[in-house]
Parts: C-alpha cells; sequence; structure tokens
C-alpha cells in the first residue's frame, strides 16, 4: 500500500516539476521567436512586387521584374551619380560628303568636350 | 552602344525621298532602328517650305545660336533676313538626320542637316555615314 501511496506520490511529483519546467522552456522559446521578429523588422526590406536594386541590411539585392530572380551580393557602395547633359553636335551635307567628315566630327567632338569642361559639366 | 536614326523629312522634298532610301539600307543592312518623323506639308499650293513645322535644327537658325558658335557671319545673314521679314528659324528645313548614341558619359547626337541630290555625292554620304554607323554599333 504505502509503496502505490509513494509511488503516485512521485509521479504527481514529477509531472508538476515537469509542467513548470515545459512552462519555462515555452516562455524561453517565446523570447526567443520575439527578439529574432524584432530584429527582421528592424532590417529594411523591400516592399512585396518590388524589382530592381535595393539595399538590404549589409547587401546589395537585385530583385529580377519577371522572373523574380533574388541575387545577394555585399554592399560595397554607391557610385556617385554624375549628371551628364545632352550633347548635339550639328553638322551639314557638305560636311557629310567631304572626305574630313571624321575629322569634322572629331573636331566637333572636342569643341563641344572644352565647352562642357568650362561650364563644369 | 546603343544607336538609332531620326530622320526628319517632308513628303514633297526630293532630298528627303534620297535620305530615306539611303538610310533604309543602311539601317537594314546595320540592324539599326530608323525612325521616320512627318514634318511639312504636303499641300503644293501653300509650299512646305513656307509653313511653320519645327525640326530638330529650327533653333540653329537664330542669331543667338550663330553668336554661341563664334559664326559672326552666319549671325549678321540672319540678321539680314529677318530686317528683310524672312525668318529662318520659321521655315521647315529637311530633312534632318539625327544620329542618337549613349555612351557612358551620357547620350549624345550627331545632326545632320540637309543632304545631297547628285549621284556622287550621294554615294560619299552614304559611305560616310555607313562608317559612321558601323564605328558606333562596335562593328557587328
Amino acid at each position: 500500500m504505502s509503496s502505490v501511496v509513494s509511488e503516485a506520490a512521485y509521479i504527481m511529483t514529477s509531472a508538476v516539476l515537469d509542467l513548470i519546467e515545459r512552462i519555462r522552456r515555452w516562455r524561453r522559446r517565446r523570447e526567443m521567436f520575439e527578439r529574432v521578429t524584432r530584429a527582421e523588422r528592424r532590417v529594411r526590406r523591400p516592399p512585396p512586387g518590388y524589382f530592381g536594386f535595393v539595399r538590404v541590411g549589409d547587401r546589395a539585392r537585385i530583385v529580377g521584374r519577371a522572373t523574380r530572380i533574388v541575387v545577394d551580393a555585399p554592399f560595397m557602395g554607391q557610385t556617385e551619380y554624375e549628371y551628364t547633359p545632352e550633347i548635339h553636335m550639328y553638322t551639314t551635307a557638305e560636311e557629310v560628303v567631304s572626305p574630313t567628315w571624321f575629322d569634322t566630327l572629331k573636331h566637333l567632338y572636342e569643341a563641344v568636350r572644352k565647352g562642357a569642361s568650362a561650364r563644369g559639366d | 552602344m546603343p544607336v538609332h536614326v531620326v530622320i526628319e523629312y517632308s513628303p514633297a522634298c526630293p532630298r528627303c525621298r534620297m535620305a530615306e532610301r539611303v538610310l533604309r539600307r543602311i539601317c537594314d543592312e546595320l540592324s539599326v532602328p530608323l525612325v521616320v518623323r512627318r514634318v511639312g506639308s504636303e499641300v503644293p499650293v501653300l509650299g512646305s517650305r513656307f509653313t511653320k513645322h519645327p525640326t530638330s535644327i529650327h533653333h540653329t537658325f537664330t542669331e543667338e545660336f550663330a553668336r554661341r558658335q563664334g559664326r559672326s557671319d552666319a549671325a549678321s545673314a540672319i540678321a539680314g533676313l529677318r530686317r528683310a521679314g524672312i525668318d529662318p528659324s520659321e521655315l521647315t528645313t529637311t530633312p534632318v538626320i539625327r544620329i542618337v548614341y549613349s555612351g557612358v558619359r551620357g547620350r549624345r547626337e550627331i545632326i545632320i542637316r540637309g543632304f545631297p541630290l547628285s549621284r556622287e555625292n550621294v554615294e560619299r554620304a552614304a559611305a560616310n555615314i555607313y562608317a559612321l554607323l558601323k564605328a558606333l554599333t562596335g562593328g557587328r
């Protein structure tokens, strides 16, 4: 009889202790998941449907427009954007006919480049 | 290098017809896109020359543009025409051939005003334009 009681007391105690341990483990897991979710939320992500180049954390991500293929590469820095105006070179039919047509084009290009550098473009 | 050619032509103009024919042949051979933009009028009574149809080069017939290019003789000629009551920038000048290409330093245009009619000159012009387009497309 006494062995049955002691056995029952052992099972009950161990069940209660197991339950407490399991609850503590659930709490720990929930904290961990919350931490991960918070860290993921902090990282900038492209909105759904976005394609092209986007910076995700320290990675450069390129999302394909039609294929949705995602390519990640380490972000090495942004190249400086440089504005270059449209260049128009005007010639006439006489210049096109002449045998020095390519020299004319060269002179035109040099003149345009000098003008652009003088303007500070 | 991406290249395309635009021709601005007037229907009642033999030079435009010749330029279009030559450019079609060259562009077909080199697989360069050719855009044909129609300017000018077909009405023979009015005459397409004296109707205002702006092209890509109408602003080059102004005194300001000529002075900026350092062409004082052209500026004085334009001023003389204006005094006589003719504004050359108001006239339709065709054909205009625009060779548009984009390189690493931005977009550029070579604009050719006019086209020859005599057979020798047409052949020379075609050879020059062909060589230029072939160089721009990378000699494909």
